[in-house]
């Protein structure tokens, strides 16, 4: 059974429907990295799958299965018990996701103390052993958020999603505020924990590089929609939609010859229009007459899939060929 | 500690500058408030040599250098010597302020903290359960009852409730009948009148804090971090308290110690409409009779709460903020 089921999820703030109709899966002990420009809805399907959309935030259609069992309809009560044993979260920009009014250990401790409570001198080894996962001396844990460095906050903040071996994280852009070397620096350290605590994450960013490097599939989102799904690998060589060939052409390979960076030309679309027709054909290069009337729908092949006119044919044409 | 003997150090260098201020403020004044004061009380009777050596000195007579001035007036400070009221001649400065600073403190500042106190709470509650029946209900009838002008409210409380139905006194700290001391009968009496003004005042201060706590907290309640401790599934109370107000009360922290240095100087307005006997009243017959040595006196000890209010503040800061506490880099 899939680790994480979502189905044909819409979320809206008011009238943005900042998320529509996605549907992804998740195995377990996979990461799933989810790329799209800004506003195009990754975080607000992050913080979904969580049951934490900020007001006005509201799932207004799909499913989200968690080992099977829908979170839509789950009492906070009842899923309060899964927070942070079953699912964590590291936010977007971690700096502020630590309360600056106490210390590291009690931001460590008030979590083990809701779902697991220990002695207090196991608990003291537990936050030591994790902020040295992270490669954080311990005796930081009496310290408070603003006396450490942002790239050590960020740290801390992915150190506390672990504390109870979860199996689900939601990585919301965990090294955007970063200057490169911290941020290579978190990718790294991020394989190593991998590896040891086999974790399944959601792997939000929209630095295209870094997901392909970490995840094992990616998924690129456009105006609220998921427009494709690709293992990383394939992704890179061979991507299906126009708009992600136009986003890996926005990040070029470094060891390529020509370095020449290019932007996706037009702007995001609106996301309160509900209009029919693909979100992405103004700017698409390749719209036909039948991207602006017709929404394309999400063709699901296995492990990949794509929601794109064109892609769809020459998916037919290699099916049948 | 480092930050809190600093503040230490700017506490007494702001007291000493506002108490060398009320030194020069009345000798730079057009004419001679010294001069002025004395040939008025020549009118009330005899004066005693101390008293008119106070009055010299505080107010500046003296044919000595402006050095030896200054170290007088330190003297006479230090030995709480104000001067003589003019006023309620004979009696001193320093006897007037003992008399009337009891009444304000226990009425503005038992006031001013119930305020506070019932403010936030109802504001975190507020903000908590935010949209919900208690909610729209608290909000509103703050947001109503903060914007009536007080004076008008205030008689309107005593017209409805001292003259129409005399359920409680129109005016006064304590019934004309009794003489003040410490005994059950008059502090029932006390009581009993301060309920009109307390209860004016609690009405039109309440709303303050509570909507101002109401924003901080609904602010507070979007951060990052108290999302991230729903995401950690801990039990409400930890969410809103330690999360959530343990934040959102600090910019208003500093706001209620500052309030509370102006504690000493009266509600003047709630004071004058119930002829309440403190220090506001005080103040304004001091103003109201150009009686200089007392108004000095008064001034004097608003200036000095209120900075040691500022201290306090800061204090309390360096104990809930430990951005503050250690280096205080961003606060
Ligand atoms: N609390 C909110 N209230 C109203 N609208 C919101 C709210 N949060 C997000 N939105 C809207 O939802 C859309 C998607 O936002 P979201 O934050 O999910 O995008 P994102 O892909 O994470 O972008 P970024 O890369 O900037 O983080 C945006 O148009 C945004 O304006
Ligand atoms: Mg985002």
């Amino acid at each position: 059974m899939a680790l994480l089921e979502v189905e044909h999820l819409t979320v809206t703030y008011g009238n943005v429907h900042a998320v529509r109709d996605v549907s992804l899966k998740l195995e377990p002990g996979e990461i799933l990295g989810v790329v799209g420009e800004s506003g195009s809805g990754k975080s607000t399907l992050g913080y979904a799958v969580t049951k934490l959309l900020r007001s006005p935030g509201q799932i207004s259609a799909g499913r989200v299965l968690f080992e099977g069992q829908d979170l839509v309809p789950m009492a906070e009560r009842e899923l309060r018990k899964k927070r942070w044993k079953d699912i964590a979260v590291v936010m977007q920009s971690g700096m502020n996701a630590l309360n600056p009014v106490a210390t590291i250990r009690r931001q460590f401790e008030d979590a083990i103390m809701a779902h697991s409570p220990m002695s207090q001198t196991k608990m003291r080894e537990r936050v030591a052993e994790m902020l040295q996962l992270v490669n954080i001396d311990a005796r930081y844990a009496d310290n408070y958020p603003h006396e450490l460095s942002g790239g050590m906050k960020q740290r801390v903040a992915i150190a506390l999603a672990l504390v109870l071996d979860p199996k689900l994280i939601i990585f919301d852009e965990p090294t955007t505020a970063l200057d490169v070397v911290v941020q290579r620096y978190i990718v790294q350290n991020l394989k190593m924990l991998r590896k040891r605590y086999n974790f399944s994450a959601l792997f939000i960013s929209h630095d295209l590089g870094t997901v392909l490097e970490i995840a094992d599939r990616v998924a690129v989102m456009y105006g609220g929609k998921m427009v494709e799904v690709q293992a990383a690998g394939e992704l890179l060589k061979n991507p299906r939609h126009p708009y992600t060939e136009a986003l890996l052409k926005c990040f070029p390979d470094p060891r390529s010859e020509q370095i020449e960076v290019l932007g996706i030309p037009g702007t995001p679309p609106d996301l309160a229009d509900l209009s029919p027709g693909c979100p992405f054909h103004p700017r698409c290069a390749m719209a036909m007459d039948r991207c602006r009337v017709e929404t394309p729908e999400y063709i699901s092949m296995g492990e990949a899939g794509v929601a794109c006119h064109l892609a769809a044919r020459e998916v037919e044409v290699g099916q049948n060929g | 500690m480092r930050y809190l003997v600093r503040r230490g150090i700017m506490l007494l260098l702001t007291l000493w500058s506002a108490i060398t201020l009320n030194f020069l403020l009345p000798r730079l004044m057009p004419g001679n408030p010294a001069e002025v004061m004395l040939a008025k009380f020549k009118g009330k009777g005899n004066m005693s040599p101390q008293a008119i050596h106070a009055i010299k000195v505080m107010l500046g007579l003296n044919n000595e250098s402006l050095w030896q001035q200054y170290l007088q007036y330190w003297h006479e400070i230090f030995h709480w010597n104000f001067g003589v009221s003019y006023t309620y001649f004979p009696f001193s400065v320093t006897h007037e302020i003992a008399q009337a600073l009891p009444w304000t403190l226990v009425l503005i500042g038992v006031t001013t903290v119930m305020s506070f106190v019932i403010g936030t709470g109802l504001g975190i509650a507020a903000a908590w359960k935010r949209g919900s029946l208690l909610d729209s209900s608290v909000t509103s009838i703050f947001t109503f009852t903060s914007s009536f002008p007080y004076f008008w409210f205030a008689l309107i409380c005593i017209f409805l409730l001292g003259f129409e139905t005399t359920v409680f006194p129109n005016s006064g700290g304590f019934a004309a009948t009794m003489n003040p001391g410490f005994n059950m009968a008059f502090i029932g009496s006390a009581v009993y009148h301060s309920i009109l003004p307390a209860f004016t005042i609690l009405v039109s201060s309440l709303g303050g804090w509570q909507l101002q706590m109401r924003n901080n907290m609904i602010a507070a309640l979007n951060e990052d971090y108290v999302v991230l401790a729903r995401a950690k599934g801990l039990p409400e109370r930890t969410l809103a308290i330690l999360y959530a107000a343990r934040n959102a009360i600090l910019p208003n922290m500093t706001s209620f110690a500052m309030s509370l240095g102006f504690v000493v100087s009266g509600a003047i307005l709630v004071e004058l409409v119930f002829s309440y006997p403190g220090m506001g009243n005080l103040l304004y017959s001091a103003v109201s009779n150009e009686d200089f040595p007392l108004m000095q006196g008064i001034f004097l000890m608003i200036v000095v709460c209120v900075v040691l209010a500022n201290f306090a503040a800061d204090v309390i800061n360096v104990f809930l903020d430990p951005r503050v506490r250690r280096g205080g880099g961003e606060a």
